[in-house]
């Protein structure tokens, strides 16, 4: 494991509730509540050089799905979106390794669950790699899912109104309740700006920030600039400054989500 | 988490346990290893433990940790057997602890701050489940050291 590796988990309960919990122990150590509409993500974010693995250890505590997405891969922490192949397996702690159950697969980063398996009572690890393709240290996140979400909420929107500084960022959580496509529309930006970045990410879990999966230099318009399918779970809209801005501009984003 | 505290004592009563796998060591060379010793318990049975030889190289201020299984309840102990900085055997104390794997990290309940040893500076009584065992430097190293880590676990 290498040491650049970060972690941030959370425990997400089926009716929306978002903890934060930090590096070290992110899931309770004792079971939870019976089988039920709950469910428990983590995500295991953090830089991985060129050629190296890395792995992130979790308790699970009774029969229940697993769930692993690759959901972004970026050049730095944060930033746009570079959607670059890696490889992903889960395992069992072994030694200074993950152990894998079976062979790794390698994925392209997405917000719908690329390994799913179900998994019994024990400690085990998801393990990131190189797959050869990255072209320098890639920040990278990957949300690590537990069991299922309620899925009882309706399909619903809003709308992301706020000021983005030069050379800052902005972004906003929303929660999918179920598996669906996911639109964000830049409706409107202030005088002296005509593009903006815009991306959709998973949010970082201390609260700093979106982690993002897809992304794109948008102008105001009328049609989704930003789409994609996700699993039921948390995400974030990040807009930021590629360069262009000399002063603050205000902006307004619709966000459409199942 | 599956872990119950004994005695905080060092081992008195675990020398055999230390001192039959330290051979073993010897002659197992670097690299992780893994044998069978069959150890005269308190309970006056014979009860077969696994030993495992954590190594490495731990930089400064950094951790390093190994996972392992256990597959049946009972005492799992470490001791760190050589520690040696600059190709020379070092004097420094570093941070042991036994604890589970989560996260990037293991978590440890228990820490001890120690240098080489021969009997268990840590011992737990647990259940079957995953554990590991990590080392870190609190800031008592000069230069990266090469370390040696004994694991005695139920078998």
């Amino acid at each position: 494991m290498k040491p650049v590796a970060r972690a941030l988990g959370v425990v997400l309960f089926s009716a929306g509730l978002l903890g934060a919990a930090s590096c070290g122990v992110d899931l309770p150590l004792t079971p939870g509540p019976p089988a039920g509409p709950t469910e428990i993500a983590l995500v295991f974010s953090g830089t991985l050089p060129v050629g190296e693995s890395s792995f992130f250890s979790f308790l699970n505590t009774r029969p229940q799905v697993l769930s692993v997405t690759l959901a972004s891969t970026t050049l730095t922490p944060g930033g746009p979106a570079v959607p670059t192949p890696a490889s992903l397996g889960i395992g069992i702690p072994s030694g200074t390794e993950c152990a894998l159950r079976e062979p790794p697969v390698t994925v392209t980063p997405r917000l719908t669950a690329q390994l799913a398996v179900p998994l019994d009572p024990g400690t085990y690890c998801v393990r990131i790699a190189d797959a050869g393709s990255f072209p320098a240290p890639m920040a990278f996140a990957v949300r690590i899912t537990l069991g299922h979400p309620s899925g009882d909420a309706a399909p619903g929107s809003e709308t992301f109104a706020s000021t983005l500084a030069v050379q800052g960022s902005a972004s906003r959580t929303f929660t999918a309740t179920q598996a669906g496509l996911v639109t964000l529309t830049l409706q409107s930006l202030g005088a002296g700006a005509s593009a903006v970045g815009l991306g959709l990410g998973i949010p970082r879990l201390d609260g700093t920030g979106c982690l993002i999966s897809q992304s794109t230099v948008a102008a105001p318009g009328g049609a989704p600039q930003v789409s994609a399918q996700v699993a039921p779970g948390a995400y974030c809209v990040a807009v930021f400054d590629t360069g262009g801005l000399t002063r603050p501009v205000t902006f307004s984003v619709q966000i459409a989500f199942p | 988490m599956p872990m119950n505290l004994i005695r905080g004592r060092r081992g008195r009563r675990s020398v055999a346990a230390v001192l039959v796998p330290l051979g073993l060591v010897a002659l197992a060379g670097s690299g992780c290893t893994e044998a069978s010793v069959a150890i005269p318990s308190p309970l006056g049975n014979n009860r077969l433990v696994a030993v495992e030889t954590f190594v490495g190289t731990l930089p400064l201020g950094a951790t390093r940790f190994y996972s392992f299984a256990v597959p049946q309840t009972g005492v799992t102990s470490i001791v760190l057997l050589s520690l040696r900085e600059n190709g020379a055997a070092s004097s420094a104390t570093v941070q042991l602890g036994l604890g589970v794997p989560r996260g990037t990290d293991c978590t440890t309940p228990q820490t001890v701050t120690v240098g080489v040893g021969i009997a268990a500076q840590i011992a737990i009584t647990v259940e079957p489940a995953i554990y590991c065992a990590r080392i870190a430097d609190v800031g008592n190293l000069t230069a990266s050291a090469e370390f040696a880590i004994n694991i005695n676990r139920p078998r």
